[in-house]
């Protein structure tokens, strides 16, 4: 069952994605983005980070692509005029799955083993890992100085965005 | 594990919160300035600049008061061992002179923001947080905190379309280094469950004493991805693209001041990142990343340097003349990996040197601009007989030029000794060889500046503007100046300052 | 439930593997109940409510006229409940056209996009006590999940490509604006739908809906009672997100009529059926967050407990089940028709009001409810009493610094102050306006 739905989301992950690249029309190449962001947002379930799973959804899918959106129509963007060549981006296709795929095969010395065992340290997760509490336990211990200076990264990311943008300073 | 255990760490990161107050201090200056007097016409950079150095210099302080020690604190996120303070230490001199630097230009160059000042010191915080990061997440909050703050400053002269220009191309491309990096990590984090430097050593070593376990494939892809991104940050071919444009574009005071200190930071992350994540200080768990590195060096030199013998554009000369240097710091990074400690120890004495002469030159170039307030084309001809008109910038110059090219009496010669020595003896004599033939090529390029200085006259229409005087600058100056030949005359000091890192 | 049926209950379902009475038959008649009562009940009273109501305000009769057959030569109207079925109807069977510039595919994505997760957010709230079948115990919640709230802010998040792709997909400048605005009042109302729920889950130590539920059995443990600012600014945003009257900017009838203006028939309908699902989101939300769910209040609580209603519910479970199952529905249903209230008692905002609202005092305020609820909780040192008292006299301040604030808020400043935020709006005005010459 697990094995089914990781290539289900897995599959209309990398399809969500590669219409990104082909779609003209830059708010359909937005809405495959979250798409893809969604389905990546049930694999992450699978791989028992739900909170991450959440996030995913809201934090992209939710406020971020909303922004691309935003953008897009504020600037009315047009189609281009001329569509992406298709051979070019078969090509390019085929060339990154080949890459892909050969990695994988390195990757996996048993064929299954990967996915239905996956790396030891999984295996041997906690019950409740991956979950609300748990993430939060651990930003608020062990993670506790890279999460407080990220307010630090917050308020150069604010300063400098006024500072760049800003038109009467 | 509880919060109580994690704040016990509390001391050790006094340093980095005193810069962080420093940088809003400033910050709250800025607005309140500009509550006060809207048109901004006459921001003296006075104020910004001492509050600036004290935060700093009470961050030297604090970073001289704590003891350092094996075990990392926070969780294990940061490490306060002698490498972590002396990087720190390190960084924070070095931001320190170029802030004094800055001070100039603020108002000569149209620049007349407060937010200069908050946002480099909340830059060099992110930069210690880097050093110190013993973590993968830690640091990498480390590197988007100096990383951003640094693409701000670059673009910081708005009016300007190559600053913008210079702004978006650096943007752009640290973002594609970013995400290799966390993409990097993340792989990293999948082979190993951990991400902790620690503990992805431990980990490292029995997936890849194993042959046949998928995860080493992983672990090995994950950990080049790492290096890559790293390689974009210190600028080393073939990442180093976005370097040029960025250190021309950016207002000479950023220039300076980035093309040091983000170079330290990386190069010391990095440093850390390959002894103690894909090694374990002594040994190296990742076979071939010596190989990687020796390549990167070479090429990075070669490139670096032929390409800066092309320029007539001093400020991109001096950029290609740092991505030449990150060749060099790779050389050493080599031997750092072969020998260890006495290697490190020449890798942080060079980010040394290199600072004091690099920041040195972009300071003589800060005194030189011109002062209207527009884009400078800092063209080699430019320079033609400033040696007679403006002596000690000229001699200090000189000095720098020859501290970069490796001249004695100046420190470059003992830093290159100290960089180049423990490759050698670990048998990389190829790798050696092509630093010094490399080197002997950039002094072409260097001395081809003093040479206009001192041997050509002025351009007769030329009108020797008056300098603006600044108190903050020429102090920094004299201490670059004085330090690279001190530094250079008696080196044992201050090599002993850098012992027994790892 | 007897021993008999359960045994022929067990006989029936041991024609199915058991996993299968738990993963698909329970979940899926639970499902089925939800959306026989959303879309069955309260959707289509929503449309003679919204008149009914209305006409009482406005102190007219309303829609009454509408029947199918007479009783006793009278035509049998029923407050007008056959304008319903006629609504549908006329929805149903009108035209549906399509602009021939439109961008098909996500015109017609537009409606259901909104709709689905509108539908999702019912998905993890409970709407009734777990109960006892056989020797099973069925929460009446169709998922519970660890993530519990977080789930509907994430799929909330997901309604406002409805209105964005509506807006782009028409082709149409005012359907382009309207989408604009939606977008930009999403965003600025989201952190404060979400941040003012942080203070709730601080309180209840969770973020699952189900044990913020069971933890609210005391009247005074309700919600309302921990976080009263928590609420206001919690239904004020949830009602921004539904984007109707008072914050209709993104529909403006009289000026830009909105995102949706390109859309016909049941187009039009699936928007207009979005948002009274979204106004029952709300009621069902805002009941299990803050008004104690399908728990019955008493007065006489004694150790935080009523033993009479202990007492009963132990002697007559099924009564007890169907009070607490019509309490839920009350407190919902009082929900539900208070936003309709809000909606015909209101002005529309200005748009700068509505940023300025958004920006400057209720996401201050939310933080502000965080930090002061976090210095409460701290203040208590870990008994629980004693920071259920701390919290709710916070609580009260909070409501008082509230009420200040709108005073404050109102006057109009004077100052040079004032001319900056007037420039806000004028730039933002200006970036529409252009995008819209486009």
């Amino acid at each position: 069952m697990d094995v089914f739905v990781f290539y289900a989301a897995a599959a209309i992950t990398l399809l969500g994605a590669s219409m990104v690249l082909v779609l003209a029309n830059p708010l359909r190449a937005a809405m495959a983005l979250i798409l893809s962001l969604g389905a990546l947002s049930v694999i992450y379930v699978l791989l028992h980070a739900q909170f991450v799973a959440v996030m995913q959804l809201l934090v992209y899918a939710g406020a971020i692509i909303v922004l691309f959106v935003f953008v897009i129509m504020l600037l009315n963007l047009e189609d281009p005029k001329t569509r992406r060549s298709w051979p070019w981006v078969a090509g390019v296709f085929t060339i990154i799955g080949g890459l892909s795929y050969g990695l994988a095969r390195g990757l996996m010395v048993d064929d299954n083993q990967f996915i239905t065992s996956g790396p030891p340290h999984v295996n041997a997760l906690s019950k409740d890992y991956g979950t609300v509490e748990q993430v939060g336990r651990e930003i608020m211990t062990t993670f506790v100085l890279p999460f407080e200076m990220l307010s630090v990264l917050l308020l150069v990311a604010v300063v400098g965005a006024v500072v760049i943008s800003k038109k009467r300073l | 594990m509880n919060i109580s255990d994690a704040l016990a760490g509390m001391p050790q990161i006094l340093p980095m919160i005193a810069v962080i107050v420093g940088g809003l201090v400033t910050m709250l200056m800025a607005v309140a300035r500009s509550h006060k007097d809207p048109e901004h016409g006459q921001l003296t950079a006075g104020p910004f600049v001492a509050v600036a150095l004290v935060s700093l210099v009470f961050a030297l302080f604090l970073l001289t008061q704590i003891e350092p020690q094996a075990k990392a604190v926070w969780g294990g996120t940061l490490a306060i061992d002698r490498l972590s303070l002396v990087g720190q230490g390190l960084i924070v001199v070095i931001a320190a002179l170029a802030i004094s630097m800055g001070a100039a230009s603020i108002t000569t160059q149209g620049i007349v923001r407060g937010e200069y000042f908050a946002l480099s010191l909340f830059c060099v915080s992110g930069m210690m947080l880097m050093v110190a990061a013993t973590e993968l997440l830690t640091f990498f909050v480390g590197l988007e905190i100096m990383s951003l703050a640094v693409y701000v400053l670059v673009g910081f002269r708005r009016s300007d379309r190559r600053s913008q220009e210079a702004a978006l191309k650096y943007f752009l491309s640290g973002a594609f280094a970013s995400a290799f990096f966390l993409f990097g990590a993340a792989m990293v984090f999948g082979a190993t469950g951990t991400t902790a430097y620690a503990g992805i050593s431990t980990s490292a070593q029995k997936l890849l004493s194993g042959t046949a376990f998928p995860m080493q494939t992983l672990l090995l892809v994950g950990a080049t991805l790492c290096v890559v991104g790293f390689a974009f940050k210190i600028a080393a071919v073939p990442f180093h693209m976005w370097a040029p444009d960025a250190y021309q574009g950016a207002p000479t005071m950023v220039t300076g001041f980035m093309a040091v200190t983000v170079k330290a930071a990386a190069f010391m992350a990095f440093l850390r990142f390959v002894l103690l994540a894909l090694g374990d200080g002594s040994t190296r768990h990742v076979p071939w990343i010596v190989d990687v590195l020796s390549l990167l060096a070479i090429v990075t030199m070669t490139l670096g340097n032929l390409s800066a013998v092309l320029q007539r554009n001093v400020k991109r000369m001096l950029a290609y003349s740092s991505i030449a240097h990150a060749g060099y710091l790779l050389v050493g990074m080599v031997g750092a990996l072969e020998r260890g400690e006495p290697a490190v120890q020449g890798l942080v004495f060079y980010l040394f040197v290199y600072g004091l002469a690099t920041l040195g030159a972009f300071g003589v170039l800060i005194a030189l601009e011109r002062k209207n307030g527009r884009h400078d084309e800092m063209l080699i001809n430019r320079f033609a007989g400033v040696g007679f008109q403006h002596p000690a910038l000229g001699v200090a110059f000189a000095v720098f030029m020859f501290a970069l090219s490796g001249i004695p009496p100046t420190a470059g010669f003992t830093g290159k000794v100290l960089l180049f020595g423990p490759a050698l003896d670990a048998g990389h004599i190829g790798l050696v060889i092509v630093a010094v033939l490399n080197s002997v090529v950039s002094v072409y390029y260097y001395l081809s500046i003093v040479v206009y200085m001192f041997m050509k006259n002025p351009p007769p229409r030329q009108s020797t503007e008056p300098r603006v005087f600044s108190p903050w600058l020429t102090g920094a100056l004299v201490v670059t100046t004085f330090g690279v030949l001190i530094v250079g005359m008696m080196p044992q000091r201050w090599i002993d300052m850098f012992a027994k890192l790892v | 439930m007897d021993n008999v049926m359960c045994s022929q209950a067990d006989k029936f379902l041991g024609m199915v593997p058991y996993d299968w009475t738990m993963i698909v038959i329970v979940p899926v008649a639970k499902i089925l109940f939800i959306i026989a009562v959303i879309i069955g009940l309260y959707t289509p009273l929503a449309t003679l409510v919204e008149r009914k109501l209305s006409a009482a305000m406005q102190d007219r009769i309303g829609p009454n006229r509408a029947y199918i057959i007479k009783v006793g030569g009278k035509p049998l109207t029923i407050f007008g409940l056959f304008h319903t079925m006629a609504d549908a109807l006329k929805m149903f069977t009108k035209e549906w056209t399509t602009p021939k510039s439109a961008d098909k595919f996500l015109f017609y994505l537009a409606p259901v996009i909104g709709l689905v997760p509108a539908l999702l957010t019912f998905a993890v709230i409970p709407f009734g006590p777990p109960i006892q079948v056989c020797d099973r115990v069925v929460p009446l919640q169709i998922a519970s999940i660890n993530v519990g709230v977080l789930f509907i802010f994430a799929v909330g998040s997901m309604g406002v490509y409805s209105a964005a792709l509506a807006g782009w997909a028409s082709n149409n400048k005012m359907a382009l604006l309207g989408a604009l605005r939606a977008s930009a009042q999403s965003i600025s109302y989201e952190i404060t739908f979400g941040l003012t729920l942080v203070g709730l889950m601080m309180v209840f130590h969770t973020v699952r809906l189900d044990s913020m539920v069971a933890q609210q059995v005391d009247l005074l443990h309700w919600g309302v009672f921990l976080q009263p600012l928590a609420l206001v600014l919690f239904f004020t945003a949830a009602m921004a997100e539904n984007k109707r009257i008072p914050f209709d900017l993104p529909e403006g009838e009289s000026e830009i009529v909105g995102y949706f203006v390109e859309y016909s028939s049941m187009g039009f309908g699936l928007f207009m059926t979005t948002e009274f699902i979204e106004m029952s989101a709300i009621a069902f939300l805002t009941t299990a967050l803050f008004f104690g769910g399908y728990t019955v209040p008493t007065w006489v609580a004694t150790d935080h407990s009523f033993a009479m209603w202990n007492v009963a519910s132990e002697l007559w479970p099924a009564a007890f089940f169907a009070i607490q199952m019509a309490a839920f529905f009350f407190k919902v249903t009082v929900l539900w028709l208070f936003q309709f209230v809000v909606r015909w008692a209101l002005p529309r905002f200005r748009y700068d009001q509505l940023m300025r609202l958004g920006w400057r005092i209720m996401l201050p305020l939310s933080l502000a409810n965080i930090a002061v609820t976090a210095i409460a909780i701290l203040a208590a040192d870990g008994d629980a009493a004693k920071g259920t008292e701390y919290v709710m006299m916070t609580g009260l301040v909070m409501i008082g610094l509230f009420v200040l604030s709108l005073f404050y808020s109102r006057k109009p400043r004077q100052s040079g102050d004032s001319g900056h935020g007037h420039d806000h709006g004028h730039d933002e005005q200006q970036a529409t306006v252009a995008a819209a010459h486009h």
